[in-house]
Parts: structure tokens; C-alpha cells; sequence
């Protein structure tokens, strides 16, 4: 086993906040697992004989939100990765992680110059006894001109400690959509790292999250400017019940020479406990004159209006908090777009159990 | 807006602040810091024993205590150069006329003794490691209000006060600085506000460090009983020298139960400067803490006034400025603890960058879960006035408790060339609009002060503004 630490905070702050990363004990080994796609209009799976030197050479240099230390070693046991190029349409893909004590599932995709692409991938774990690791880690080279929107909808099993992990590469006039919604799961790591390194490319995540029982989600979010007049956004809504802790970092990070730019984030996070725990740490690093940054959070309790509007049309409290909580989770769906993959989401969202056993 | 448009400004204009005396037949202290040193340092103070022993254990967590692993690097700080006390050839005088014609001069420009005669009820003014001068109004000295210097209260009748409440607050274990100011403080006022006395004039302390190559470790001690009010200026300077100065002062704060103390400062120290302050506020209920802080000055800055909300009720509103241009690195902010029900905290941040200047506006809010009903909203604004200067903020925010509702927000950009246009459309030129538009920005920040400092803070943005155009 060996300590890594993940989602660091650059730059750290004081360290008795205990914000600035979190450290992960990791196996020597793990198995593999894929993802397997159906309606795959558009997508092409490549062997890896057949991707460029270049192509290669980026994925690998390709930072991720969890951060170096975590990237080095999942190279390090030999984790391999399936590699995908999508050239525009819509496609659905799967990973099952089938309950082994620790999986990994890495893939690298590259959506080609303009073209536009929705991936919806739907990650399960089946319910055990004993917690396993699940790691799932996309790296994405989104070339010139293309759109390529990644939807995620996570749950990974009650028990599973789960690792999820992106890098983003957006070159020139690329827009790279992130719509990720997190479930269940005992302890959740999340990251997501985007280099906005063409001129006029865009980044957006949207996440929604409700975590309930005795589960914690850590969050890491690192939007870097480095081309002129990009865009980006992180909107995170989210539910917190029982006694479940959060940890969120949002960067938003000009580089000097990203003139015209401009980045946003929002969180707005319902406290449905007493007993629950939430860390925010939204930074905006700023190294260049001409941009615009804003950030703004929102924590608070159910508005005790609202929740009585609710249960005077016959709803009881129970029900109330679930519609709240849902809520959270519909927000971040909206950015989905697609109406038929926002119909699945909502489909299961609907039929989940939010607050698992403690409802 | 192109290049050649553009317009350039200015350093501000210290002259006033770079005035130096000669450090003549002053005692100074060898540089470093050892336990000789600091026993040296409490000889002269004539502390009494356990004040002694206090400092040996502050060396010892001082030696023990790692530097900070984030902020602004601090390795041009060698504390073997620096010299952690400098007597001048002076005691602490109750009138400017007692005080050496050079430190009165010193002062005179600076405009302390000005202040003291029109709007101040007491001034302590320090010159290097020692009060020179200390005075307050007697219908203030009639209320019952002490104000005294540290020495004097460490040694004197309220001894037993000063033991209860010394680094409780700060204690040398909260971090090296901290630990530093333990084994060396010397300095700083300690003030006693009794029972529903309302001081209506403020009470002013004054830092000037002006030996080369030292350090100022003042301590101000301030305990604003029940249902009493009062508002503490405190400003400092120093004149530049090319080697490390170092400011580590404590200030700690106690206010009781349905008391109020606005604490404001205006903190111009020159760009030679290590500024690492520790200011902390323990407030009762129902009471209320109000910080105004500016921060013009230092080479680095490590500043966040602390306050905890320890009584049902309290309130604290912070509000500060700082302007971070060449050569400086200034990271600063706030923390404020929610440790009790229905407690309320409002944050407003200005920060302007120019000229490579770095900025780092850092806070955190933590809300405990003894704090139900709480509120906190925190505004953080960054002004960027060109893209060789940076400015990150860095917020973190800590709820243990359902019950509390808590907002943030910031933003960062530049001056807005549509602004301009417009103040320049409507008769101004480049230059005032751009000076009206900072001094907009920090508007919020200046009328929170007394006149006399807002106008000092708006002459330090104006003369930064009101440069060639280039």
C-alpha cells in the first residue's frame, strides 16, 4: 500500500483548516475494468498501437484535478488505459465495476477537430459488505473546434471508496462540457482539471451531488486560463444529510497572457442536518490585468417557507427533503441538454434511495 | 484600450514616511536570537519572574516550530541579523517638549502630536523597542479608563490583570511568530475600559521603527469591559533601508458582554519590511467587534485579524484595503470563529495591485456547531491595474452546523475602459478618471475611518493614481 496524497490545493492555506489535500491509501495493484458503449454513433475505440507519438506524449502529459502525485502512480502499478476518438454524435457507455477489491477503469478520449460529441457514461458498483476501491480516471484532448460534453452519473455502490478523476486539453474555439452528478459511494474523490490552452476554448462543470449516512465527497476543481479570451464556469449544487462531509475547491486560475478571459463559480449547498460538515474553498488566482473572475457561495438550511409549502400539498417532511435534495441534482441537469439523457438521469435519480437507510 | 493609451502611475511618495535619525547613543541588542539575548531583553525590561520564564518557554517553542509552509516566501528574513531590541536614549515622557528634539520631529512630521491636540483622547507613541511618549486626557483618566504603557502595567498595579490575559489569546504555540513575539516583545499599550464607559474620542498608538536591521515586537493589551465603548487607532511607519526589517506585534482584544471596539489601523511600514502581525478578538454576548484595517506598506505582509464570536448575539464587521505595488507581497485578510448562538459577521475586502505589486487576500470563516442562527456574508473585490502584478484570493469557509446561513462572493478585473469613457466623456481626463474610479473602489473602506486617516489613505491612492501618463 502507499499514502497519496490527492486534490491539493495550489496554493495551500492554513494548514489547521485541514482544506489543502487529502491523502489516499492506495494497493500495489489493481484490475481492470472497462467501459463498454452501446448507441455509439460517432466513437471509435483505438487500439493503443494506433494512436500518434504526439497524441500519446499529451495524454501522458496531461495533468488531472487529483494531481501529480496520484497520476504518477497509477502509471506506476501499469493501470492502462482504453482510448476512444469521437468524431460528433452521441454515444453511451458503461463501466461496471463488478465488486473486485480494487478496479480501475482509465480512458483516454479525443473528440477531433470540429466536431460535437455527448458521451453519457453511467458508472455502477454493486453493493458489499466491505468497501472496495473504484477508480475511474478520463483524460480528454479536445482538438480544434470541437465540442465534446462528458455526462456522468455516478454511483458506485454504498461501500465503495471511489476515485474520479479528469484532465482536460482544450485547444483553440474547443468547448468542453463536464455534467456530473455523484451518488452513494462511502468515500468519494473527485477531481477534474481543465487547461484552456487554445485561444477562445470554454470549459463548464456542473455537479450535483447528494451525500447522506456517513459518507464524505472531496472535491478538487482547477480551471486554468493560459489562451486569450476564454471562458469558463463551475456550478456545484449539492445536498448534505446526516452526518456526511464535503470538501470543495473550485480554482479558477488566469495565467498572465489570458487577456480578455473570463471564469465563474457557484456553490449552493442545502445543509439538511445539524450534524453534517462542509468545507468551501473557492479560489481565484489572477496573474493577468485584463479578465473577469467571480465567485459566489450560498450554504444554508431549507428554507422553512419553502418546506412548509411543501408539506401543506400533502407531502410529508421525508418527502420534502428528498424533493430538495432532488432538486440540487436537477440543477446540475439542466446543463445536460440533451433531453433523452436527461430523462435517463432524472429516471434514476427518481427511483434512487438519496438518503439511503436513514431517510 | 492599446498600449501607448495607457496610463502609467507613480510609486506612492514616502518621503514623509523615510525620514531617519541617527541612531545615536541608543542601546541596541547583538542580532539573533539566543537565550542570552533573551534574557538580556527581560533584564532591561525589568520583567518579573514568571514574565522571564514565559519568555524562555516562548524561545524554546520557537526553536521547536517549523515556518509556514504556504504565504509569501520570507527567506530574505535572517534572524540572525536582526536586532530584537533597540532602546533610544530616552524613558517614556507625558510631554512632547520632555521628548529628544529629533524623535519629536520625527513625530511632528508624521502628525501625531497634531492628532493628539485636535481629535485624540491619549496617544502612546513607540520609537523602536520603547513607548517615548505616553499621555491621555485627563477627563478620560477621570472615567476610570487606563491606558497606560506595558512596562508599566506589567510591573505595576495591574500586573495581575496583564498575567490573566497576556497570550491567552495568542498563545506562543499558535504559531513561530507568535512564539517569537513571546521571547522578545517589548513595548505596545495596554488599555483597561471600565463598565459602561463609552470612551467618545479615540485612543491612538503609534509605531516607528527606525533603527536599521531591527525588529519591533510591541504588545497591546485591550480589555473593554461590560457595556463599554471605545475605537483604537493604531498606525506605524518606518524609513527604508536595504536590509530586512521585521514587525511580529501582537495585538489581543478582549470584549465583554454588551461592549463595543472598533480597532482601525492604517499600516504604511516601508518596503524593507517582514510584517508578521497576529491580531486576535475574543467578544461576549451580545457585543460587537469592528475592525478597519488598511495596508499600504511592508516587503511581505502575513495580516489576519482574528476574531471569535464567543457570546450569544455578538456581531463583527471587518472591513479593510490593501494596495500591493513593487516589490511587495502583501497576503492578508481575516478569520473569523462563530462559537455561539445567533452570532453575525459582515466582510468587506478591497485589494488593488499594480506595478508587479502581489496581492493575496485569505480568509476563512468557521462557523461551530454551537453557533445556530448564525449569519456571515463576505465580499472580497480585486482591482488589477496591469498584468505584471498578480492578485489571488484564497476564502475558506467551515460549517458545522445546519442552522446557519453563510454567503460569499468575489471578483476580480480591471478598471473598466467603459468607465472611463464615460468620466472622461463627461470633462475628466484619463488620469482623474482612473483616480476617481480607485478611490471609488475604495470608498467602503475610507469612510469607515476617522477623517483624518481617510484623508491619509485617499492622499496614499491619489498620489499612487495621479502619475505620468505614459
Amino acid at each position: 500500500m502507499a499514502d497519496i496524497k490527492v486534490n491539493s490545493l495550489i496554493p495551500p492555506t492554513w494548514n489547521r483548516l485541514k482544506v489543502n489535500d487529502i491523502t489516499l491509501q492506495m494497493p500495489d495493484r489493481m484490475d481492470r475494468c472497462d467501459i463498454s458503449f452501446e448507441n455509439k454513433d460517432g466513437i471509435k475505440a483505438c487500439a493503443e498501437e494506433s494512436i500518434t507519438t504526439e497524441t500519446r506524449k499529451v495524454f501522458e502529459d496531461l495533468q488531472t484535478g487529483a494531481g501529480a502525485e496520484f497520476d504518477g502512480y497509477v502509471k506506476s502499478i501499469g493501470c492502462r488505459s482504453s482510448y476512444i476518438e469521437v468524431s460528433g454524435g452521441k454515444a453511451e457507455g458503461k463501466v461496471s465495476f463488478d465488486g473486485s477489491e480494487a478496479e480501475s477503469c482509465m480512458i483516454g478520449i479525443e473528440a477531433k477537430s470540429n466536431t460535437e460529441s455527448l458521451i453519457y457514461i453511467d458508472i455502477s458498483g454493486a453493493d458489499l459488505q466491505s468497501d472496495t476501491l473504484k477508480v475511474l480516471q478520463i483524460k480528454s484532448i479536445v482538438r480544434k473546434g470541437s465540442k465534446l460534453k462528458i455526462v456522468e452519473l455516478s454511483h458506485p455502490g454504498d461501500n465503495a471508496i471511489y476515485i474520479n478523476d479528469l484532465g482536460v486539453l482544450c485547444e483553440e474555439d474547443a468547448r468542453f462540457e463536464l455534467v456530473r452528478i455523484s451518488l452513494g459511494g462511502s468515500s468519494n474523490t473527485e477531481s477534474m482539471y481543465c487547461e484552456l490552452a487554445g485561444n477562445r476554448s470554454h470549459a463548464s462543470a456542473d455537479i450535483g451531488y447528494v451525500m447522506s449516512g456517513e459518507r464524505n465527497l472531496d472535491q478538487n476543481y482547477l480551471i486554468r486560463h493560459i489562451g486569450k479570451e476564454t471562458t469558463c464556469s463551475i456550478a456545484s449544487h449539492g445536498a448534505l444529510r446526516d452526518r456526511a462531509q464535503k470538501t470543495f475547491r473550485g480554482s479558477i486560475d488566469f495565467i498572465t497572457g489570458c487577456s480578455g478571459s473570463q471564469g465563474e463559480e457557484n456553490e449552493d449547498i442545502l445543509l439538511m442536518d445539524d450534524t453534517v460538515g462542509n468545507k468551501t474553498v473557492p479560489l481565484i488566482l489572477c496573474g493577468e490585468e485584463d479578465v473577469a473572475g467571480a465567485h459566489g457561495a450560498s450554504i444554508g438550511r431549507p428554507d422553512e417557507e419553502q418546506l412548509y409549502y411543501i408539506t401543506a400539498r400533502g407531502t410529508d417532511i421525508a418527502g420534502a427533503y428528498r424533493m430538495l435534495a432532488k432538486a440540487k441534482i436537477d440543477s446540475a441537469c439542466m446543463a445536460i441538454e440533451n433531453e433523452e439523457i436527461m430523462e435517463k438521469v432524472s429516471a434514476f435519480v427518481e427511483n434512487y434511495d438519496l438518503f439511503g437507510t436513514e431517510a | 484600450m492599446s498600449a501607448e493609451n495607457k496610463t502609467y502611475v507613480d510609486d506612492i511618495n514616502r518621503s514623509v514616511y523615510d525620514i531617519k535619525d541617527e541612531e545615536k547613543d541608543a542601546y541596541r541588542i547583538d542580532g539573533g536570537l539566543t537565550e542570552d539575548i533573551v534574557l538580556k531583553i527581560s533584564e532591561e525590561k525589568h520583567d518579573p519572574e514568571w514574565m522571564r520564564d514565559f519568555r524562555l518557554k516562548s524561545l524554546k517553542i520557537y526553536n521547536e516550530s517549523r515556518m509556514p509552509q504556504w504565504g509569501p516566501s520570507i527567506d530574505g528574513l535572517n534572524m540572525d541579523e536582526i536586532a530584537t531590541y533597540v532602546r533610544p536614549n530616552t524613558k517614556m515622557q507625558a510631554s512632547w517638549e520632555d521628548v529628544p528634539e529629533d524623535i519629536k520631529n520625527t513625530f511632528e512630521r508624521l502628525g501625531i502630536p497634531k492628532a493628539e491636540r485636535e481629535s485624540l483622547a491619549g496617544v502612546g507613541a513607540q520609537y523602536d523597542s520603547e513607548l517615548v511618549y505616553h499621555n491621555v486626557k485627563k477627563e478620560v483618566e477621570d472615567q476610570g479608563v487606563i491606558y497606560t504603557d506595558m512596562e508599566s502595567a506589567l510591573t505595576g498595579e495591574y500586573e495581575e490583570m496583564v498575567r490573566e490575559h497576556f497570550m491567552k489569546l495568542v498563545p506562543p504555540t499558535d504559531h513561530k511568530f507568535a512564539a517569537l513575539h513571546g521571547a522578545v516583545w517589548s513595548g505596545g499599550s495596554f488599555v483597561y475600559v471600565p463598565p459602561g464607559v463609552k470612551v467618545s474620542i479615540p485612543l491612538q498608538s503609534y509605531f516607528r521603527l527606525n533603527a536599521k536591521g531591527a525588529g519591533q515586537f510591541e504588545h497591546t493589551l485591550i480589555i473593554v469591559d461590560e457595556g463599554a465603548d471605545l475605537h483604537f487607532i493604531e498606525g506605524c511607519s518606518a524609513p527604508k533601508y536595504n536590509v530586512a526589517n521585521l514587525h511580529a506585534g501582537c495585538v489581543e482584544l478582549f470584549v465583554a458582554d454588551g461592549a463595543r471596539l472598533r480597532y482601525s489601523t492604517i499600516e504604511n511600514w516601508s518596503k524593507n519590511m517582514y510584517n508578521l502581525n497576529t491580531k486576535r478578538a475574543l467578544i461576549g454576548k451580545n457585543s460587537r467587534m469592528e475592525w478597519v484595517s488598511g495596508s499600504f506598506g511592508s516587503h511581505v505582509s502575513y495580516l489576519y485579524p482574528m476574531t471569535i464570536l464567543n457570546g450569544e448575539g455578538s456581531q463583527c464587521e471587518f472591513t479593510g484595503i490593501t494596495f500591493a505595488g513593487e516589490g511587495q507581497n502583501l497576503d492578508t485578510g481575516m478569520k473569523i470563529v462563530h462559537n455561539a448562538p445567533n452570532t453575525s459577521s459582515l466582510v468587506n475586502t478591497r485589494s488593488i495591485s499594480k506595478s508587479g505589486g502581489c496581492s493575496t487576500t485569505r480568509t476563512a470563516i468557521t462557523v461551530m456547531p454551537e453557533a445556530k442562527g448564525s449569519k456571515s456574508s463576505v465580499s472580497c473585490e480585486s482591482l488589477m491595474l496591469d498584468s505584471i502584478s498578480r492578485s489571488d484570493t484564497i476564502p475558506a469557509m467551515d460549517i458545522r452546523t445546519s442552522q446557519a446561513d453563510i454567503g460569499h462572493e468575489a471578483s476580480i478585473g480591471r478598471i473598466s475602459d467603459e468607465a472611463v469613457y464615460y468620466l472622461m466623456s463627461r470633462g475628466l481626463s484619463e488620469e482623474d478618471a482612473r483616480a476617481t474610479i480607485v478611490s471609488g473602489f475604495a470608498d467602503q473602506v475610507s469612510k469607515e475611518l476617522p477623517l483624518e486617516y481617510a484623508v491619509e489613505m485617499n492622499n496614499l491612492i491619489r498620489l499612487e493614481m495621479k502619475g505620468s501618463i505614459g
